[in-house]
């Protein structure tokens, strides 16, 4: 049977020298996709965060499949949450939330060996010397 | 069939910035192929130089830019004279309609890019129809967008896709970048092409504005850069 919505799983990296929990992500992401598409874009392009890790900063958004340009375009203009600079990075787009959980697991591991230096690179000087 | 790869013309440095090494670690990271590192001033590109190591370590191409923002016609074409046969890229800042003529002409200048705010006034059919016989590049920066209260993106939002309606119509290459000197001011290149995509309606264009555009744009430049280009379709194969 053909299914009604194909919806499409998007892995994301929060940029941000911050730890933001994930109530403010949440109210981040709804008050910037309402501003940015407004209550008709938002009927033609619904989102729903999935899950969100903390500690890795990674999280899953779910939106229909011919959504998932205007998702991407919206994130992109996303510049701050909670008052502190941030960035949405979409590392994978997938299907299934299967798929997309592992895909998670998979990202984590390899960020391990990196990012660490480009998060304290994000951290204004003062920020950067009190940790 | 081939991986796409993908370009961001204009990472800028500048002192208020973030290192150059980490500019360009974060866009190996965001999954660039070949980023370009703009200044504003030659002088500082000799200080850049060994970071093209640092590219090709990380598998990450670097070229480099200068981004002129003269004051008038007479300056732009000291700076061209003097830089042209230095540098991969020269882009140029046109915020009146003067430089911006003069750098539409101008066959050694390799991109325009303008003010959001009036860029109507500037690009218009007059300036389109110059930059269709030189064969220029417009540029879209991301810089622009953020930052700013969704009103003020709204018009520029509506400037952009009016004016480059009319550069797409014409076949104008429009090339997509982030304008950032900052690492988290830096997007990957499926959201500058998402935003793209939004702004010229067009999904393949989009695609190609981060990506083949540019790329296109780098390899033609470093061919006339080398010494056995003679002029367009000409160059020295063998010398004896």
């Amino acid at each position: 049977m053909v299914k009604d919505i194909r919806w499409r799983y998007l892995i994301f990296h929060l940029h941000t020298p911050s730890n933001p929990r994930i109530e403010s992500i949440k109210n981040a992401l709804k008050k910037h996709l309402r501003s940015f598409l407004g209550v008709q874009g938002l009927s033609r392009a619904p989102f729903k965060l999935i899950m969100y890790d903390e500690h890795n900063k990674l999280g899953i958004i779910r939106c229909p499949h011919n959504a998932v340009t205007i998702i991407r375009a919206a994130l992109a203009l996303l510049d701050s949450i909670d008052g502190e600079s941030a960035s949405i990075h979409i590392a994978k787009s997938t299907g299934t939330l299967k798929k997309a959980r592992i895909l998670t697991k998979e990202i984590a591991e390899k960020l391990k060996s990196y990012w660490s230096e480009l998060e304290v690179g994000m951290k204004k000087p003062s920020q950067a010397t009190e940790s | 069939m081939p991986k796409r790869r993908y370009a961001d013309l204009h990472i800028k440095i500048t002192d208020e910035g973030d290192p150059p090494e980490l500019l360009i670690k974060m866009a190996r990271h965001l999954g660039f192929s070949l980023i370009a590192l703009s200044v504003e001033s030659f002088h500082k590109l000799k200080l850049l130089e060994p970071l093209k190591k640092l590219g090709d370590n990380l598998g990450l191409d670097i070229a480099f830019r200068l981004d002129l923002r003269p004051s008038n016609p007479n300056d732009l074409k000291f700076y061209l004279r003097k830089f042209r046969r230095k540098i991969e890229i020269i882009a140029v800042y046109c915020h009146n309609v003067a430089i911006a003529r003069i750098a539409a002409r101008d066959r050694r200048v390799d991109i325009t890019f303008y003010n959001p705010e009036n860029m109507l006034s500037i690009f218009d059919e007059g300036q389109v129809s110059l930059l269709i016989e030189s064969g220029h590049y417009v540029e879209v920066n991301l810089s622009d967008l953020l930052h700013e209260s969704s009103d003020k993106q709204a018009r520029i939002l509506w400037n952009y896709r009016r004016a480059l309606g009319n550069a797409k119509k014409k076949g104008i290459p429009i090339i997509f970048s982030s304008g950032s000197s900052k690492i988290i001011d830096m997007r990957a290149p499926r959201e500058l092409s998402a935003l793209a995509s939004i702004i010229i309606d067009d999904d393949p264009l989009a695609k190609n504005a981060v990506s083949i555009t540019p790329m296109k744009l780098v390899q033609v430049n470093r061919e006339k850069l080398s010494p056995r280009y003679v002029q367009p379709g000409v160059k020295v194969v063998n010398e004896w």
